[in-house]
């Protein structure tokens, strides 16, 4: 991914001179960044470099303080879907909680209960189904939390560190679960992660975010081992020890 | 034996922290005024709200005060309960107005002697439209029955028990009319003030004694419509509470404020009382027998 | 000891005046309560999870307003209906509504106050997944309620105490008018006063077992739905 502008169709989101602020203090100040369909983006970079803000942009959640974010053929409303970094658990079953994220309108109701059961199947949690989604273990609402998206299909996902509370076993479940529905809907991912290890196995792009700048966009390899960027080598510095 | 001992000399050092209390306080009384303090200076005055509303005991207390020595405590509390205070020794004198409740505490033996000493007369407010004609009334057992034959009108009771409800009650048993549960009856529960509050709400008929419903006349859409009938006289008795009962009682400081109630000073100072303010006479004083 | 005996001869016993008093009692209540929760909830909802220009101002005026004395209250709506004021001519100065009316002044800022604390708890953190997974945003208060229902629960019984505790505002905009707007606690006040101490004892007692099963009701209900 040298160069990510080969095919102007191919752009699915726009950021024009993004910038958000937080008691006055600029968190994200994107002069221009352009993100490609069916592309998986990693966002890395030190806590409080404006990931999980970028993402929450991405996702609506909040407004941008200035510039603008263009959409290209993301005018549905189940187009986007996005996990916090603390999903909340509903206090209902475990399949109401996955059923509530697809929408009543294309399906009737025992088709709803069959994909959110297939969800919650694909991330190991099926024997769970009848319990209390706020009685669930770290690990194992994190993973309620991430079939929850899973049982529709989106075409961009923004996943804001969605293994972080998962234990090795859920981990490798949720990232092939991951690339099997990626593969499936040909959606569009971006994911902020502190595993670099993650980066390499699930994105094809990386992002590095500093100090809520994108100081550097490449291959994994390349931002992750090899960085141009000042805030890139003090990064890698910090993670090599 | 140790025990018993300890209660003593706690006794002892108690009663000697009193003596220099009291006597602290009566050099000070000496000081500004000639009168010698009484043994027990306080008097513990129960009366009903009426009374106390009317402003009466707060005018006469400082001349009490002065010519005696004395020192007025009042509570005051709807009849029943003023009276109760009496019952359970927590009260040295009543200043009660309701003769049956009076005479029932005599006879159990809580009250020296009923000594009525000043009296004055119920009226009957309503609106002044007067759609039952109460105005033409001679006596206040006419006017009560032209309310209850009215249909339209309402009559806005106290119901507290105070000796105004109890002035009210009797006229009606006196004209057979059993009011309780009656649509036009209303029975408020609440003090003189905010039951003529209720009675000008609803442009109904009240029975108050005047001192209250002239101190607060300017804001109610009532008027005077019946005044001064005989029997909605309304007559204040001073008892004693009877030493027997409770010996720890003031019986020495009650004698002495029905004493000075019924003294020619006061008689004065009662006369002379609201004139000013209300252009008339609240209370009178009894001719002494 | 004496007062005892009397009070609960009359409770065992068939006094009409005593249940007129407990079935008013109750309906105010129960009506000051309902309306009460059906303004205070849902705007608190609203506050506690929104962010919006003057938020701070707004819950200083509903914190100030949750300690507003009950008599200003009563007072306020006193002026309000009595025949000369602004809504005199619906007459209903010394009704059950206007009790109602006082209660739900003083206890609507309550609901609201503590709805908007209890919600802001889980607000952030519910909304950003709701939106995420495209939950329609006009289910979100009902989101946030159901999520909160414990503490609402709580929130309702503080609510309801109040109401059933109060005294000034109902005696002086219900004007304990016997059969009809006497409550237990204008009953007590009077009775007191009359000296007859056996029938306030007696509604003193009704008034705590009253507390007592809906309290436990209230319980029963959290540690149900907490399963």
């Amino acid at each position: 991914m040298t160069e990510p502008y080969k095919n102007a169709d191919d752009i699915l989101i726009e950021l024009r001179s993004l910038q958000r602020l937080f008691h006055r203090r600029k968190v994200l100040d994107i002069d221009q960044l352009a993100l490609m369909r069916g592309h998986r983006y990693a966002l890395v970079g030190a806590n409080g470099s404006g990931k999980s803000t970028l993402l929450k942009l991405l996702a609506g959640v909040i407004k941008p303080t200035g510039g603008e974010i263009v959409y290209h053929g993301l005018d549905g409303e189940y187009d986007r879907a996005y996990l916090p970094q603390k999903p909340y658990r509903f206090s209902f079953s475990v399949r109401q909680n996955v059923i509530m994220a697809i929408p009543d309108k294309a399906m009737d109701k025992q088709q709803r209960r069959q994909q959110a059961e297939e969800a919650l199947r694909r991330l190991g949690i099926e024997a769970l189904a009848d319990a209390k989604g706020n009685k669930l273990s770290g690990g194992e609402g994190q993973r309620l939390a991430l079939a929850r998206l899973l049982a529709m299909p989106h075409r961009l996902l923004l996943l804001d560190e969605p293994t972080s509370a998962t234990d090795i076993a859920g981990n490798e479940l949720f990232e092939e679960a991951l690339k099997n529905y990626l593969a499936q809907n040909q959606s569009t991912l971006i994911f902020a992660t502190h595993t670099l290890s993650q980066a390499v196995r699930l994105a094809d792009t990386v992002i590095f975010l500093d100090d809520g700048k994108a100081v550097e966009q490449g291959p994994p390899e390349q931002v992750l081992y090899h960085p141009q960027s000042d805030g890139g080598k003090a990064f890698l510095r910090f993670w090599q020890g | 034996m140790k025990m018993k001992k300890n209660w003593l000399l706690l006794l002892v050092v108690l009663m000697a922290v009193a003596l220099v209390f009291t006597a602290c306080a009566s050099t000070e009384k000496e000081d500004d005024t000639e009168v010698t303090t009484p043994e027990n200076p306080v008097i513990r005055l129960s009366t009903t709200t009426s009374v106390n509303d009317s402003g009466l005991l707060a005018y006469l207390q400082p001349y009490f005060e002065e010519a005696t020595g004395y020192t007025l405590e009042i509570t005051s509390n709807g009849t029943g309960a003023a009276v109760a205070l009496g019952e359970t020794g927590d009260a040295d004198c009543l200043l009660v107005h309701a003769k049956a409740t009076e005479e029932e505490f005599i006879n159990g033996g809580y009250g020296v002697d009923r000594i009525p000493f000043m009296y004055n007369y119920f009226v009957i407010v309503g609106p002044e439209s007067d759609p039952a004609g109460v105005a033409d009334a001679t006596s206040a057992a006419d006017a009560f029955k032209a309310i209850a034959d009215s249909a339209s009108t309402e009559f806005v009771s106290r119901g507290d028990d105070s000796g105004t409800n109890k002035a009210e009650m009797n006229i009606w048993t006196s004209i057979n009319v059993n009011p309780s549960g009656q649509s036009w009856y209303i029975s408020s529960g609440s003090g003189m003030g905010a039951t003529l509050n209720q009675a000008s709400e609803r442009l109904a008929y009240c029975l108050t004694d005047k001192a209250t419903f002239l101190a607060s006349a300017a804001n109610l859409d009532l008027k005077i419509l019946l005044a001064s009938s005989e029997d909605i006289k309304n007559t204040y008795s001073l008892i004693a509470v009877n030493p027997e009962a409770w010996p720890d009682t003031n019986i020495d400081g009650a004698n002495a404020f029905i004493e000075w109630m019924t003294s020619d000073e006061a008689s004065d100072l009662i006369a002379e009382y609201g004139v000013e303010e209300y252009g008339e006479q609240l209370f009178f004083v009894m001719d002494q027998q | 000891m004496k007062y005892f005996v009397d009070a609960l001869q009359l409770l065992l016993g068939n006094n009409g005046e005593l249940r007129s008093i407990v079935a008013v009692t109750l309906q105010m209540s129960f009506f000051s309560t309902l309306i009460s929760m059906l303004i205070g909830m849902p705007l608190g909802v609203l506050i506690g999870s929104r962010k919006f220009v003057g938020k701070r101002y707004l819950v200083r005026v509903i914190h100030t307003l949750m300690g507003l004395p009950p008599v200003v209250a009563g007072l306020i709506v006193f002026l309000l209906l009595s025949r000369s004021g602004p809504l005199g001519e619906f007459q209903l100065l010394f009704s059950v509504p206007a009790m109602v009316i006082a209660q739900v002044v003083l206890i609507t800022p309550i609901m609201m106050g503590l709805t908007a604390s209890v919600t802001s708890v889980r607000a952030k953190s519910l909304l950003e997944t709701s939106r995420g997974i495209g939950i329609p945003r006009r289910k979100e208060i009902g989101l946030l309620l159901y999520e909160g229902r414990i503490q609402l629960i709580a929130v309702m019984m503080t609510g309801f105490g109040r109401a059933i505790s109060e005294v000034g505002a109902v005696q002086i905009v219900g004007g304990n008018v016997q059969f009809k707007t006497r409550v237990m606690t204008t009953a007590i006040m009077l009775e007191t006063n009359k000296g007859n101490f056996e029938f306030a004892v007696a509604l003193g007692i009704i008034l705590l077992l009253i507390s007592l099963i809906i309290n436990s009701l209230a319980q029963r209900l959290q540690e149900e739905k907490d399963d």
